[in-house]
């Protein structure tokens, strides 16, 4: 397939930051255009209320491609409408995050929306290159292994933290930009309307002293490593293993001893 | 035939050449009026040359005494003589006074003449060489050349001792000297900086930067332009989006490179060079005008610029200027520390130029480098550069006990923390000033979390939306409260606050906490012993001097502590920066050294075991020098040091007294 055909859609969705809870652009959605940025005909999509366009025109800031709103009702159901929109809308490549930032945040609408479509999804994707048959893609596999896969299009990508950085939001283009607006795809959200929200809570973590008191100590501390003591132990019986590790838990203190 | 000719040559001559100089003239007026409008009224401008010259720029000149003198000889000379040879020569007008008048000028412009020539016997590196070389050859030549012919013409000899040939030859090289002077004052040769340089003392972006005025804020810059206009940009793209009056100062320059000298970024090898920045512009927006500009730089170039030529560099008045004429990074090694400013003979404002064009990167194209973007992003999302979580910002007082403008509504020093707030050694400072303000039973109350970064940082990274968020919250923040004063230990804050937030609605008194504690010392308030150990120099912050003029009340607080206190090579208003400001620290570009650590270089060669600082940010900086270094300490830090509390039950008392 000649490069110019393709077509690409990536999916947008509104950020939260962490600690401030202030609307941003979603970090891994903005990578995913970042991605989209070398992958033909490109057009950024956002299912949800035409009232936060001034917030995505974070993504427009980007200069990569257009952003459009697919407008919502708060109760539809965005992976109904996004499939209503696709069905008639060709695309060859749709791009997603893996998770978004507020919301149900569950993950599951590009595992969705290929049901719906019957696509294939790709997941933990960090690199995309074209090749005259298709896509050469480069998955994330734990501990920074890395899986090439070649796919034909369509299909549905979703990004991998290790994807590139996404670029700066130019606050001049963001400005000018104008997000358009697609109209009638509402569909009430059925599973939605039986759910119970409630604020995630955060598990405690450990915390670590910080004796240093100046720049260079903090320096020294943060340059010179910090390991200290430990020993390889290479057991001969699974049972010695075992009693290596519960005798470390019970000095940590995360194993009670009776 | 030809005898009858003759009398009629030089003054052919010098109304051609001034003919070419008018038209030269109107040219160059029009194409410094290519640049975007910024009125200044003609006449007052006009009438303020003059006075600019004579203080201001004279000030600034006689720094170096050398040149001061042989400019005052030179251009004196030049200008009186100029005048008499139209008048004695094209109106015929009293040739015997008037003639020797002109002797005597010409005899002094030569006498100065002289001394550019020895200047550039063994000309420092900074100077530019090529046409700037041959300068004194036609100073030499127009002024003598004249002074022969004119020996006859007034009457000092027989009006016929010379033959024809002599006069042909004399006539000759004074039409080299008309050249140089009058055809290259506004075709582009060196001279150009007389025409160029008067024009914009009268009609400088900065008007009130004269007369000891210090003008060194930032100006807004208009964020809603893009949405009115589709087509207006933010920020300097090409040469014609600097102002006109910006472009006239840069056609100014003399390259005379005390900017290059001064500056630590091109000090450490960095790709920067204030000069040639200017220069660069300058090729940009005349190339097409003088033909002699085009690579025609023969100055230092850029340090470290990884194989661009000076001859490479082109551009025009409607093309993008970085990657055509200035390489990105060139503009992000600035530290903004105004030492080119501060040192230029011209008034011209680099800062200004180099943030111009910052925002255009920032604002516009989005390419912001370094940890440039991310700093930016934390901003936004976190009203700190460091991201930590906005409701963390009064953590370090956890055991302070400090009043909250918030409860209290109303009080007499409201103390700006500043993002030292964030930051372990910042807080030390912090500590400190607090155990004063206590000591001197200041009333006083922080902002807390309501408090938000000043804005300098996003502001010099040229990120202007950011900045105006920050200042604007900041503002409807302070807007709640009653205070006499903002004291800060901050010189950032300072500045931005006192100097900057004024243009979007905010006018407060602003103090650095130094210029406080000098008052509390000296009124009696603070009690100080006056053994302080070791010997000690100072470190003047860029925001602090050279941006706000207070280089006095950290010293009169280290002598009154008693201070064994030498002064750095550099310091006061030629202080060498630290390296911290101007976000260069974010965008972080490499250089052969570090800007901290030849400032700690400077305070070695005294001989100080003590580093007397008066800014987190250069606290940082020094501080971050590999050991053995003499130690840094904040003046507030030494001030504790040096407290005599008098009654402990007394300084933990919060009564409320008058300071003045
Ligand atoms: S910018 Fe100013 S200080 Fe620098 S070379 Fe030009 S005239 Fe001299
Ligand atoms: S402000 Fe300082 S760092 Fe920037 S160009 Fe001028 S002297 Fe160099």
């Amino acid at each position: 397939m000649p490069l110019s055909q393709l077509t690409t859609h990536t999916l947008l969705s509104l950020g939260k930051h962490p600690l401030s809870g202030r609307t941003r652009r979603a970090e891994q959605d903005a990578k995913a255009f970042e991605l989209a940025a070398k992958l033909g005909q490109c057009l950024g999509l956002h299912a949800g209320n035409y009232q936060d366009a001034d917030a995505l025109k974070s993504f427009a800031g980007m200069s990569i491609a257009p952003v459009c709103i697919l407008e919502i009702e708060q109760s539809s159901d965005p992976v109904a409408a996004l499939s209503a929109y696709f069905k008639q809308t060709k695309s060859d490549i749709i791009l997603t995050g893996s998770q978004a930032e507020r919301g149900e945040s569950s993950g599951m609408l590009p595992y969705l929306l290929g049901k719906s479509l019957d696509l294939p999804v790709i997941n933990q994707v960090c690199e995309v290159e074209q090749t005259e048959t298709g896509l050469n893609i480069t998955q994330a596999l734990p501990r920074g292994a890395r899986r090439a896969l070649s796919v034909k299009p369509p299909c549905i990508l979703i990004i991998d933290e290790s994807a590139p950085e996404a670029r700066q939001t130019a606050y001049g283009a963001a400005m000018r930009a104008e997000v358009g607006k697609l109209q009638g795809y509402n569909e009430a959200d059925t599973d939605a309307a039986n759910f119970n929200f409630e604020d995630a809570r955060k598990k405690p973590k450990r915390m670590k002293k910080i004796k240093a008191k100046t720049a260079a100590d903090r320096f020294k501390a943060a340059t010179v490593s910090q390991a200290k003591g430990g020993q390889v132990i290479e057991p001969k019986t699974s049972q010695e293993g075992a009693e290596a590790i519960l005798k470390l838990l019970k000095e940590e203190g995360l194993v009670k001893t009776n | 035939m030809l005898n009858s000719l003759l009398p009629s040559l030089l003054p052919f001559l010098v109304v051609l050449t001034l003919s070419l100089w008018v038209i030269g003239a109107i040219r160059r007026v029009n194409m410094w009026r290519q640049g975007q409008d910024n009125p200044v009224a003609f006449f007052p401008a006009i009438k303020a040359i003059i006075p600019r010259y004579l203080n201001d720029l004279h000030h600034v000149v006689e720094r170096d005494k050398y040149i001061s003198n042989t400019h005052v000889a030179t251009a004196g000379g030049f200008v009186l003589s100029m005048v008499l040879i139209i008048l004695v020569y094209v109106f015929g007008l009293a040739p015997e006074i008037l003639g020797k008048l002109l002797l005597a000028s010409l005899a002094m412009m030569f006498v100065g003449a002289c001394f550019v020539a020895k200047r550039r016997i063994n000309p420092p590196s900074r100077l530019s060489k090529g046409p700037w070389m041959r300068l004194p050859k036609s100073l030499i030549s127009f002024s003598l050349s004249f002074f022969i012919l004119t020996l006859p013409a007034s009457g000092v000899i027989s009006a016929d001792a010379f033959g024809w040939v002599l006069v042909v030859i004399l006539s000759a090289f004074s039409f080299m000297g008309l050249t140089e002077m009058l055809f290259g004052m506004t075709w582009g040769g060196p001279m150009k900086h007389a025409f160029a340089g008067a024009l914009h003392l009268g009609f400088h972006p900065r008007q009130d930067r004269f007369n000891g005025g210090r003008s060194t804020g930032l100006k807004a810059l208009d964020l809603n332009r893009p949405m009115v206009d589709k087509d207006a940009k933010l920020g300097v793209e090409m040469p014609a989006d600097f102002k006109w009056n910006q472009l006239l100062g840069f056609d100014a320059c003399v390259q005379c490179g005390r900017c290059e000298s001064m500056c630590p970024a091109f000090a450490a090898g960095q790709p920067l060079n204030p000069k040639k920045v200017i220069q660069d512009i300058v090729i940009g927006m005349s190339h097409a005008q003088d033909a002699t500009t085009e690579a025609n730089y023969y100055g230092s170039p850029y340090p470290e610029n990884q194989g661009v030529e000076v001859k490479d560099h082109k551009g025009d008045m409607h093309q993008p200027i970085v990657n055509g004429l200035i390489e990105p990074e060139t503009l992000w090694s600035c530290t903004t520390c105004r030492a080119c400013v501060e040192e230029c003979p011209m008034f011209i404002e680099h800062v200004d130029a180099i943030v111009d064009m910052r925002r255009f990167l920032t604002l516009e194209k989005g390419q912001t480098p370094g940890q440039g973007t991310q700093v930016i992003d934390n901003l936004i999302a976190t009203d700190n550069p460091n991201g930590y979580n906005p409701t963390h910002r009064m953590n370090w007082a956890a055991d302070q006990n400090l009043p909250l403008m918030k409860d209290v509504k109303r009080t007499q020093v409201l103390l700006w923390m500043g993002d030292a707030a964030f930051d372990m050694r910042g807080q030390r400072t912090l500590r400190a000033v607090v155990k004063l303000l206590r000591s001197a039973n200041v009333e006083f109350a922080v902002l807390g979390n309501e408090e938000k970064d000043s804005g300098d940082l996003a502001r010099r990274l040229g990120d202007e939306a950011t900045f105006q968020r920050l200042a604007n919250a900041n503002i409807a923040t302070l807007r709640q409260y009653h205070f006499d004063m903002i004291v800060t230990a901050d010189p950032h804050s300072f500045h931005v606050i006192g100097n900057e937030y004024g243009e979007l609605g905010g006018q407060y008194k602003v103090l650095h906490h130094t210029t406080f504690m000098n008052e509390l010392s000296e009124s009696g308030r603070l009690h100080l012993k006056d053994d302080l150990r070791g010997k000690v120099t100072y470190h003047d912050p860029c925001y602090l001097g050279r941006y706000n003029g207070e280089f006095e009340a950290p010293r009169s607080l280290l002598k009154s502590m008693g201070a064994d206190f030498v002064e750095m090579e550099r310091s006061n208003f030629r202080s060498r920066c630290c390296g911290g400001g101007g976000a260069a620290p974010i965008t972080d570009i490499p250089g052969e050294k570090r800007i901290p650590d030849m400032r700690i270089d400077d305070a070695n060669a005294t001989g100080a075991e003590i580093v007397a600082v008066a800014c987190p940010q250069c606290a940082l900086m020094l501080e971050g020098v590999v050991t053995p270094r003499p130690e840094i300490k904040d003046i507030a830090e030494l001030l504790v040091e040096q407290l005599v509390i008098q009654d402990a039950a007394e300084s933990n008392k919060q009564t409320p007294a008058e300071v003045h």
